[in-house]
């Protein structure tokens, strides 16, 4: 009997990856998940933001201390025109990437009445347009040959209701429709596309203490905690591999059991 | 370093019993699980197909698996699969659910023709399995202190209409209803429980030219056009039985090419760039 065609889950290796956004401590994990994997990382930020511009440097600097390539960028990814022209500049400068990983985040927390029209507009800029830009820039650049991932930092946000977030909602289940309509449209080409889908997180706003005597919230979630960005590096790494190309068009809960909340 | 926490090697060395172990999907995954450090107990009902397996995850690299003929139909069987892991190996870390048969009794009868005893059978071995062997795991896991991994194995047949297994769908949806409620029973105890749903999935590499071309042809009608080979659950099984997977339980994985997010229109059906809809 022939052997399978096996590929490894959690090796990178020669491989190129895009993550965008550090505005939180995913957008880290995730990058040095995957150059501890053997990807070689460009690290750009969501916003123009100096701390996030800041971090998207040091994070670089921690990829190419690992002994992998890197690159960073200032990005604003509610304007398209500058993520076409970043993604060609890095295509230059460092390789096209055959990986990308979406995890820009802006969220607003206000009753619906009160979300202006430049509020609600920008939630969905950063969140759901820009995911769409970014994916549309990633495939106009993608390496042709190279088996590609697609992968989406979403929230349990955009499944589940709370007050007060109509805005970040919409947009983020803007975000699994992206998700599921690329699944089919890429699926001939051997590009996947999945979201993994936060909890809450240790960097949640308005989350409130951190000690679960204090935190009616934190007693809510199953494991009794927050999540933290380290817990989302290595299912990062197997999305991102070879050996995941049978996965796509899926939402993965990272949650602590909480969308599994009665 | 992040990945490290994929390790099954310990310390301690993570155990894990696999039951449909033997074949298919449930012996990809447990070389795989292997592979990445664990000692394996498979179980199934062959003794043969047992020997066999336990011999491929050992050329694979793995330790010397053990080796238990079990019935997952029988309580007593399932509580001895447990007893004998612990007395072989001391503890146990990950039981593993994943036997299960799809096209045994009653496959294709209509429901007015589906007799009792073809019913109880589908449901017996696609579901009551799985909760007398995590009734048993879990037992031992409470002996042995906080901690412990339920992962079960469920189908894309449970999610959408499935006219020629009524049972297998129903005994599978229950497999991951369970794995919900579960989840929320034990997390107090550190025991997390998963499910994984594959999709259409080849069991074992094509013998021959010809089955290879009817895969191919299979593969057509799936999103990434083509169906998944058994080893592509072993990453999965790997990351949902390490301890990278801490904050995930309750959660469903599947892996079905994409088929579920799909299946509104036939594969590879394009709206037309003409169609359009002015509001």
């Amino acid at each position: 009997m022939a052997d399978w065609n096996r590929k490894p889950g959690f090796d990178l290796s020669g491989k190129r990856a895009l993550v965008i956004g550090c505005s939180n401590p995913s957008g880290r994990a995730i990058a040095l998940g995957l150059a501890e994997a053997g990807a070689d990382v460009a690290i750009v930020s969501s916003s123009m933001d100096g701390d996030e511009v800041m971090e998207a440097k040091r994070i670089a600097k921690a990829v190419e201390a690992m002994g992998r390539k890197s690159i960073s960028q200032g990005w604003d990814v509610t304007l398209p025109a500058n993520i076409q022209v970043g993604l060609k500049q890095i295509g230059k400068e460092f390789g096209k990437p055959s990986i990308m990983v979406y995890n820009a985040d802006a969220l607003l927390a206000k009753p619906i009445e009160k979300v202006t029209d430049t509020e609600f507009g920008r939630i969905q800029a950063v969140n759901q347009s820009g995911a769409y830009y970014a994916s549309r820039s990633f495939l106009k650049e993608f390496p042709e040959g190279e088996t590609g991932r697609i992968l989406f930092i979403t929230s349990i946000f955009a499944e589940r209701g709370v007050e007060n977030l109509t805005a970040y909602t919409t947009a983020k289940a803007g975000v699994i429709g992206l998700n599921v309509a690329l699944s089919q449209e890429l699926g001939a080409r051997d590009i996947t596309s999945n979201c993994i889908s936060t909890g809450w997180m240790d960097w949640t706003p308005g989350r409130g203490p951190d000690e679960l005597g204090a935190n009616l919230l934190m007693r809510f979630i199953p494991m009794r905690r927050f999540g933290k960005a380290e817990e989302l590096a290595a299912l990062s790494v197997l999305l991102s591999s070879d050996a995941a190309g049978y996965f796509s068009g899926q939402v993965f809960h990272v949650d602590g059991g909480v969308s599994e909340h009665l | 370093m992040v990945l490290e926490k994929l390790r099954l090697d310990g310390p301690p060395r993570r155990v894990i019993i696999v039951t449909g172990g033997s074949r298919g999907l449930g012996k990809a995954m447990s070389i795989s699980l292997a592979e990445a450090g664990a000692d394996i107990c498979i179980a199934s009902r062959t003794v043969s197909q047992l020997e066999s397996a336990a011999a491929e995850i050992k050329a694979a690299g793995g330790r010397e698996p053990l080796i238990v003929p079990t019935n997952v139909q029988s309580p007593a069987d399932c509580d001895a699969l447990i007893e004998k892991t612990v007395a072989h190996f001391g503890r146990l870390d990950v039981m593993l659910n994943n036997a299960g048969i799809g096209d045994r009794r009653g496959a294709g009868d209509r429901i007015q023709d589906l007799d009792d005893a073809d019913w109880h059978d589908t449901i017996e071995v696609n579901l009551h399995s799985t909760f007398y062997c995590s009734r048993a795991a879990t037992r031992q896991f409470l002996k042995q202190g906080p901690g412990g991994v339920i992962l079960n194995v469920a189908s894309g047949t449970a999610l959408r209409s499935s006219p020629q297994s009524l049972g297998y769908a129903a005994a599978k949806a229950g497999v991951i209803s369970l794995t919900k409620s579960l989840a929320a029973q034990l997390v107090g105890e550190d025991i997390r429980v998963n499910c994984i749903i594959p999709g259409f999935v080849a069991q074992s590499p094509a013998r021959d030219d010809e089955e290879a071309a009817m895969r191919k042809q299979r593969g057509r009608f799936i999103t990434v056009r083509r169906l998944g080979d058994a080893w592509e659950l072993g990453p999965l099984a790997v990351f949902l039985c390490s301890d990278a997977s801490s904050y995930v339980t309750g959660e469903s994985f599947s892996i079905d090419g994409g088929g579920l997010a799909g299946g509104i229109a036939p594969t590879g059906y394009a709206m037309a760039e003409t169609a359009v809809s002015r509001g």
